[in-house]
């Protein structure tokens, strides 16, 4: 198969967010001790408990090191080099409503795709976005607030529902989890929260799109979902970024509780600039995401399609405390170019009756490296925990590696834990096939993806599901050529 | 508990004046290697589940003989041309050979000049932390064998029977192995352990063009055991290893089996059943490279855990840029029968190259109740139902075997091990 100049050009416009827009920010200079994680708290007025909460976090994170057993190759990162703070400067004084945001900011959402305006109204999804390092505005927060559902900032949650932040910040990821998420907890700027009540089923789907825009700045967000008795809520979360020749560090941290009953739905379509085809720039996304099935017949299901990111490192888990509690797992991850990624999830069953699923599809192209890894724990107490997991490999190229790490840990003689996983090149035969009824080399090829990540796609709210064909579609384009 | 220091003091015999001083090198720079990691640890991923600390603190403490269970006695698995081992040493000649067969005692082959014999040695790295038992092998080097056979002969069958003197808790004693088929050759190489103690074997293994290597290798060693093998498996064009496994000891044992399709047509197919009971505790690390193309590989391993039984199985296929068209299958699949025990399975695949065609897949469970219910519907009893069906799930690894008089006598101690068994 020789190269193909269409696809060559198409590939090369591909990344459609690669833009930067030029607005006023007020930004704290690039550094990292004890007086910037001040400046940050002062300049989100936090309280004074909050702060200490930081404050431990970033001692912990001291005496941490930074973790090397990844399949990855990750350049060093320099974190006093990073600006850990970095706001749009639009006014002094916080957007009350969206008519207030900073017009230019609300174009940069447009050229995304998001229009926060219409995309929600048509949509009937409710966008929080975030900018750098502040959350920029809240759509539809009227109508949530009627069914008594929380979803804002994460400042604001601070200021406004303290006793729910308090309860539950750190109680899934505690500070000192991992390298990243103890450095997340120190200098966290914003992010989201969500609390839905009791018995309520949110009226709408929830969504979050993050974007960094300046230049050396890191984003380090923090999210925090609480499910309570009952309830339900499906969150969506869209990521983008400029193009740039240095690589930018985003290390967030995804906080899920489910009490009984309740169900939380979080899908991720992640494109932060993968870097270009020499593997120059792109975002290393060090994300830890855990979900908590904390009640009696919870359910927490995670669905993500990875197509950015020069580097992704992210395993979204479940711990399944609560009886008959539910674990899921649907992941899409595509890796070209340069990209690496290692991801997978990990299902720690412990309460009775639990269950698991979890599908990964990876797709490798290029000089792609994809790895999944991941962990099924049945702990000792877990009776009857099941498991079906199944992960699948696609290779798309001679110089591009899949790879697969799963761990199973059993401890439960009553524990069914199945796993199965291939890896294949895309068929010749089906190639072929297509070809031979008039179908192009790239359509073919698309089509044949489109049918191995099925599965995972079927799981995504319906505008995201046809978003993140297309961008597989065109994160691909020019992979078989 | 034993620091590095202490450990090696008390292996510390100075290799013979007749040997070359590149081996004692090798010993020195080995001592060294092991000085500066001791013992692996948890914290490290090749033994993240398996601990050697209790032979730190036992085993290496303890010199002289401690209560004999005449576990050291049993016949060997076969009886015919056998070789004796005791304590790592080998006690007799061993069978007769045809010709273009050699077969000697290390220490004898290593006071003469041989190259090849010296960069078989040198291959091994003894400086990384997880290999700090290849790096303590190899400070104590001294026991073991050199078997050699020439282009296109057939070796037969060699049974090694390894024993120990001392019958309870007793020092460390390490032993090597190393194996040579020229191309065309065959060997079937059958090994039964019965060993108190721990014992510490390499074996190294290159094998020519075409030839064929049939490893068969059973261990019942006594409780409170540890025995850790390690074979370093160097393949040419289209030869062939076969390996099976099987562990029906009470104590701890720790195989890692690393194969290196070097060159096109290769293949190997490793097969294990493990049936850990009381506390025992049986850990398999593979790792299959194919360097070349046109190569295959299989594993097989099925574990039945009884009572505080733990298995640990680690997987590993490694494809690496430029072996196209390879084919790579694995299964582990574990009946987990008590509260207490447990599996720790890790079926990793590392795939870097186009054309492959591979798969894993792993489980835990129990026995299938409906087929329980189908026996006991028959009028058989309920144990002896159980009894059938982990059985037959263990001896599809045994019949793997292809030598019919090695498969028949490990499938008769396999029978008798789980007619012991409840």
């Amino acid at each position: 198969m020789s190269s193909n100049p269409t696809v060559e050009r198409h590939l090369e416009g591909r990344y459609k967010h690669g833009f930067f827009t030029d607005i006023e920010a007020d930004s704290l200079p690039p550094g990292l001790d004890e007086d910037v994680i001040a400046a940050i708290s002062a300049r989100k007025r936090e309280p004074e408990w909050l702060l200490e909460w930081r404050l431990r976090a970033y001692r912990k994170f001291l005496k941490m090191t930074e973790p090397h057993w990844a399949h990855l190759e990750i350049e060093p990162i320099d974190l006093q080099a990073i600006s850990y703070y970095s706001a749009p400067k639009s006014d002094k004084d916080k957007p009350q409503s969206l008519d207030e945001v900073d017009p230019k900011l609300l174009e940069t959402y447009d050229k995304l795709g998001v229009p926060l305006h219409e995309r929600a109204r048509l949509a009937g999804v409710a966008v929080d976005a975030v900018f750098d390092s502040v959350s920029v505005g809240t759509t539809f927060k009227k109508e949530l607030e009627k069914a008594g559902v929380i979803f804002c900032s994460f400042a604001e949650a601070v200021h406004d529902h303290p006793d729910l932040v308090r309860r539950y910040l750190g109680s899934v990821v505690p500070q000192h989890d991992n390298y990243f998420a103890a450095l997340n907890s120190a200098v966290f700027s914003d992010g989201s929260f969500v609390y839905v009540p009791k018995g309520v089923r949110c009226p709408m789907e929830l969504s979050t799109y993050f974007r960094i825009n300046a230049a050396e700045t890191g984003q380090f967000e923090r999210t925090l979902v609480v499910a309570d008795e009952g309830s339900y809520v499906s969150y969506l979360e869209g990521c983008t970024a400029p193009m740039r020749d240095e690589n930018q560090l985003h290390a967030a941290v995804v906080e899920l509780v489910a009490l009984e009953g309740a169900e939380i739905k979080y899908s991720t379509v992640q494109n932060w600039y993968p870097g270009d085809e020499n593997g120059k720039g792109g975002i290393y996304n060090f994300v830890t995401k855990r979900g908590d099935c904390r009640g009696d017949d919870s359910r927490i299901s995670w669905t993500q399609v990875e197509t950015g990111s020069a580097i992704t490192w992210k395993y979204p888990s479940c711990v399944l405390s609560g009886d008959n509690s539910v674990g899921e797992f649907y992941s899409v991850a595509l890796t070209h170019n340069h990209q690496q990624a290692d991801t997978g999830t990990k299902m720690v069953h412990l309460g009775s009756n639990t269950r698991s699923t979890i599908i990964s599809k990876g797709i490798s192209a290029g000089h792609g490296q994809n790895a999944y890894r991941g962990l099924v724990k049945v702990g000792r107490k877990a009776e009857n925990a099941r498991n079906f997991t199944q992960c699948d490999s696609m290779l798309i190229g001679k110089r591009c590696g899949a790879h697969t790490f799963p761990y199973i840990e059993v401890q439960n003689p009553t524990a069914k834990v199945e796993h199965e996983a291939t890896t294949s090149r895309i068929g010749e035969d089906q190639l072929f096939y297509c070809l031979q009824r008039g179908i192009s080399e790239e359509d073919a090829v698309s089509m044949i993806v489109d049918g191995f990540c099925k599965q995972v796609f079927r799981e995504l709210p319906m505008e995201f599901a046809v978003e993140a064909k297309a961008l597989l579609e065109v994160s691909l384009e020019g992979a078989v050529g | 508990m034993s620091t590095p220091a202490h450990i090696v003091e008390r292996l510390d015999r100075p290799a013979p004046e007749s040997w070359p001083t590149w081996s004692r090198a090798l010993r020195d720079r080995a001592r060294e290697g092991f000085l500066a990691h001791g013992l692996p640890h948890s914290r490290l991923e090749d033994w993240k589940y398996t601990s050697l600390a209790g032979l730190a603190d036992g085993v290496l403490d303890t010199i002289g003989p401690g209560e004999g269970d005449g576990a050291s006695m049993r016949a060997p698995v076969i009886e015919h041309r056998v070789l004796r081992l005791e304590d790592g040493r080998p006690v007799d000649s061993g069978p007769e050979w045809p010709e273009g067969v050699e077969l000697r005692p290390l220490s004898e082959a290593l006071a003469e000049p041989d190259e090849a014999l010296r960069g078989m040695l040198e291959a091994l790295n003894t400086q990384h932390p997880a290999q700090a038992m290849t790096a303590l092998n190899t400070a104590d080097l001294r026991h073991g064998l050199v078997l050699r056979v020439s282009e296109g002969v057939d070796a037969g069958r060699l049974v090694l029977a390894w024993r120990s003197t001392t019958q309870g808790a007793a020092a460390l004693h390490n032993a090597r192995l190393l194996v040579s088929l020229a191309p065309g050759a065959r060997l079937d190489l059958v090994e039964d352990f019965s060993v108190a103690g721990a014992l510490n074997v390499i074996h190294q293994v290159s094998l020519g063009e075409r030839s064929l290597l049939r490893h068969a290798r059973m261990q019942a060693n006594p409780a409170a055991s540890w025995l850790i093998t390690r074979i370093e498996l160097a393949q040419s064009a289209d030869s062939r290893f076969e390996h099976t496994s099987l562990d029906l000891g009470l104590g701890l044992a720790r195989h890692d089996v690393r194969c290196c399709l070097a060159e096109s047509g290769a293949r190997c197919d490793l097969a294990g059943a493990y049936l850990p009971t009381g506390k025992a505790h049986v850990d398999h690390h593979l790792d299959v490279r194919h360097e070349a193309p046109g190569c295959g590989s299989s594993q097989t391993y099925r574990g039945v855990l009884h009572d505080e039984g733990r298995a640990v199985f680690n997987g590993r296929v490694h494809v690496l840029p430029g072996a196209d068209d390879s084919e790579a299958h694995q299964s582990n699949q574990n009946l987990l029968l008590s509260r207490n025990a447990e599996v720790d399975t890790k079926p990793e695949l590392i795939i870097e190259a186009d054309e492959v065609v591979a798969s894993h897949g792993a489980t835990v469970g129990q026995l299938d109740e409906l087929a329980v219910f189908y026996l006991r519907s028959r009028g058989i009893e309920e144990s002896a139902a159980r009894r059938m069906l982990t059985g037959a799930f263990c001896r599809s690894v045994v019949e793997c075997i292809e030598d019919e008089i090695v498969r028949e006598a490990f499938m008769a101690r396999l029978d008798d091990h789980l007619e012991q068994d409840r």
